[in-house]
């Protein structure tokens, strides 16, 4: 299900730094780019996807954590680690909490860091489409502590565009979207991405069934009702993507 | 202190407001006579302290600790009439300021509570004149008066210095202790930026499958430029500590300027101009510290300035004194960081120990001149100093 090669993103604004992580892992085979500064990050994170984002917690202009926030809201499945020089508990605090996956101190280990990104790459990865934007941020923090990548869209549009540029082992979505229609997607899943996975997510599916004569043909993999029955969801979620790593909870 | 400086401190005192073996030989007459009345005293003292949070919230170890120290207010109040002014009085005198600081009670407090004390004292005294006027006339009651009075005046004394002594002492290890964290933060990210490249470099070399010679050079020159990077971090901070080595000579300002700008590497996009009046004068300081510290204004200058921008260095005599100004057209101050920016590791950049400005500032302290900073932010930042002039003939 995966691209043959993951993609990293190694932010720092020591150019000498960039140029050496980009060594390493090219030479390990992976896609590596690199940025001086958060702007030109978030500029390249805009053209196309990586898996994995190196990212210098200090420097000039935007700090790592706001660069991660802002990558976030761009691609949320991407696995940030936070590199400092020197992290109070307090900033580690913070970075964990805003959903880096984890804090390293420079000068960087590789032997810990090479295991974390292969690891990153290899997570299975969840489309969530809903425009909920509460209901997205609960799920994205439980997929996530699962081991699960998660990526939060919240129209028809962007979702169809992720759908082509990666490959995601489960899609979730909510038919009803302000910005074109849940329906939509899954026909598109079913063309672009036939292997993927879909939940259904809904407050009433009788309801549903009645009202969208379309929804029989798309044949969803699955269907979750709100309110969720959350160990059932997590236990699907796990028979679809052959499981989550769950390494996360060890955090 | 030792219980010998705090007694001749003590006698210094005494001398200071003449108390005499007369004061001393008085209290201790009265003292058989007044000693029926301390326990009213001390029971009063404990009942008002109960009364205030503020002076209540100190004992912490409820009415045993009450209980005894009743008992030690008790002797205190003996001890005032015995007569015996000596070392040990004075050590124990010391200890009440030195103990109210560890148990943190408000120093206002030992002033008032002492003074309650005095007052009860007064009125005890009073009544006995008026009850035993044989063994208390008139004139004696002024004196024992008088020399109480005194003797109070040096207990409060004593306790206030110890307090301000032990205090202040505290409040500097406390400081102390913030610094070196504070040095310490500075240093570990200002080495472990370099010490990151190394190691990476490193583990690129020892590990790396694809055998690129050219690569490997490349890797090999950047961990050495950086051990260059990581030795200029030593080299800023044994510079900051080896400070006191100085010497002041006349010399002229504008040489020292030029090669203030030749250090910097001024980039393309910053526009340096130096303007210096006709008649600057010879300055009288050491000429090497001073281009430190134009280097570091127009490096901060230049730093400030990311997209570009001009800096103006203006110099000019004012009266014995000549000034140089560093005006720049970059990011600015803001007003909450205006007096903080000359101490030590102290930055707003995300790189660098925080030396630069506080170095500037003690160099220029230290050649009896003075520097000072207004800013605009989003405008810019003017730095200025002044350095005394060389006298004529000098």
């Amino acid at each position: 299900m995966r691209r043959s090669v993951a993609s990293i993103l190694v932010v720092d604004d020591e150019p000498d730094i960039c140029q050496n992580l980009a060594d390493i892992f090219q030479d390990l085979g992976y896609e590596v780019d690199t940025a001086p500064s958060g702007r030109e990050a978030l500029l390249k994170v805009e053209q196309r996807h990586y898996d994995v984002a190196l990212l210098d917690f200090k420097m000039p202009g935007m700090d790592g954590l706001t660069l991660y926030d802002r990558i976030r809201v761009i691609q949320s499945d991407i696995v940030a680690i936070i590199i400092s020089a020197y992290a109070s508990p307090e900033t580690t605090e913070k970075a964990l909490t805003a959903g880096a996956w984890h804090v390293l101190s420079k000068p960087l280990d590789l032997r810990m860091l090479l295991p974390l990104v292969m690891q990153a790459a290899n997570q299975p990865m969840v489309m969530i489409v809903d425009d909920d934007v509460a209901l997205c941020e609960s799920l994205w923090d439980l997929f996530r502590l699962e081991g699960y990548r998660v990526l939060i869209t919240h129209d028809e549009e962007s979702a169809i565009k992720y759908l082509q540029s990666d490959k995601y082992d489960v899609v979730l979505v909510d038919l009803k979207l302000p910005e074109g229609s849940g329906i939509n997607v899954l026909q598109a899943i079913k063309q672009i991405a036939p292997n993927s996975a879909t939940i259904l997510i809904t407050g009433n599916y009788a309801d549903l069934e009645a009202q969208n004569s379309e929804l029989p043909d798309v044949g969803v993999t699955a269907i979750c009702e709100k309110p969720f029955d959350i160990p059932k969801m997590l236990s699907l979620m796990k028979s679809l993507t052959s499981g989550g790593d769950g390494s996360i909870k060890a955090k | 202190m030792t219980s010998e400086q705090i007694f001749e401190r003590y006698k210094e005192l005494q001398s200071y407001v003449g108390w005499s073996t007369d004061d001393a030989a008085l209290l201790r007459r009265i003292g058989p006579l007044v000693e029926g009345s301390f326990e009213t005293l001390v029971e009063d003292f404990y009942e008002t302290i109960e009364r205030y949070q503020q002076a209540s919230k100190v004992i912490t170890g409820g009415d045993a600790q009450i209980a005894r120290l009743k008992g030690t207010l008790v002797k205190w109040l003996r001890e005032l009439f015995s007569g015996d002014y000596g070392q040990a009085y004075a050590t124990r005198r010391w200890m009440i300021g030195h103990r109210h600081v560890e148990i943190g009670l408000d120093e206002v407090y030992t002033n008032v509570a002492l003074s309650r004390l005095r007052r009860g004292l007064m009125s005890v005294l009073s009544e006995l004149h008026r009850q035993l006027p044989s063994e208390l006339d008139q004139e004696s009651l002024l004196n024992v008066r008088s020399s109480l009075n005194t003797l109070m005046d040096l207990d409060l004394a004593l306790i206030e210095h110890a307090y301000q002594t032990e205090y202040t002492f505290r409040k500097q290890t406390t400081e102390r202790l913030a610094f070196v964290g504070q040095i310490s933060g500075g240093i570990a990210h200002e080495l472990r930026n370099p010490l990151n490249v190394i190691k990476t470099s490193v583990f690129y070399l020892l590990n790396a499958k694809d055998h690129q010679s050219s690569k490997f050079q490349q890797h090999l020159d950047r961990i050495e430029r950086q051990v260059g990077i990581a030795d200029e971090v030593i080299t800023s901070l044994t510079n900051f500590a080896k400070m006191s080595l100085f010497q002041r000579q006349p010399f002229r300002l504008d040489s020292i300027i030029k090669e203030a700008i030749k250090n910097c590497e001024i980039p393309s996009t910053v526009q340096m101009v130096v303007e210096s009046s006709e008649d600057l004068p010879l300055l009288l300081a050491d000429a090497s510290q001073i281009r430190i510290v134009l280097t570091n204004l127009i490096r901060n200058a230049i730093e400030a300035m990311p997209e570009g921008g001009s800096i103006h260095l203006i110099s000019s005599r004012r009266q014995s004194y000549v000034e140089i100004a560093v005006k720049d057209t970059g990011i600015g101050i803001s007003s909450d960081q205006l007096e903080t920016v000359m101490e030590p590791f102290f930055s707003t950049k995300p790189r660098g120990l925080g030396l630069g400005l506080s170095l500037a500032k003690a160099i220029v302290e230290k050649n009896d001149g003075h520097i000072a900073v207004s800013s605009e932010p989003g405008k810019g930042s003017v730095f200025t100093i002044w350095l005394p002039m060389a006298s004529l003939g000098a």
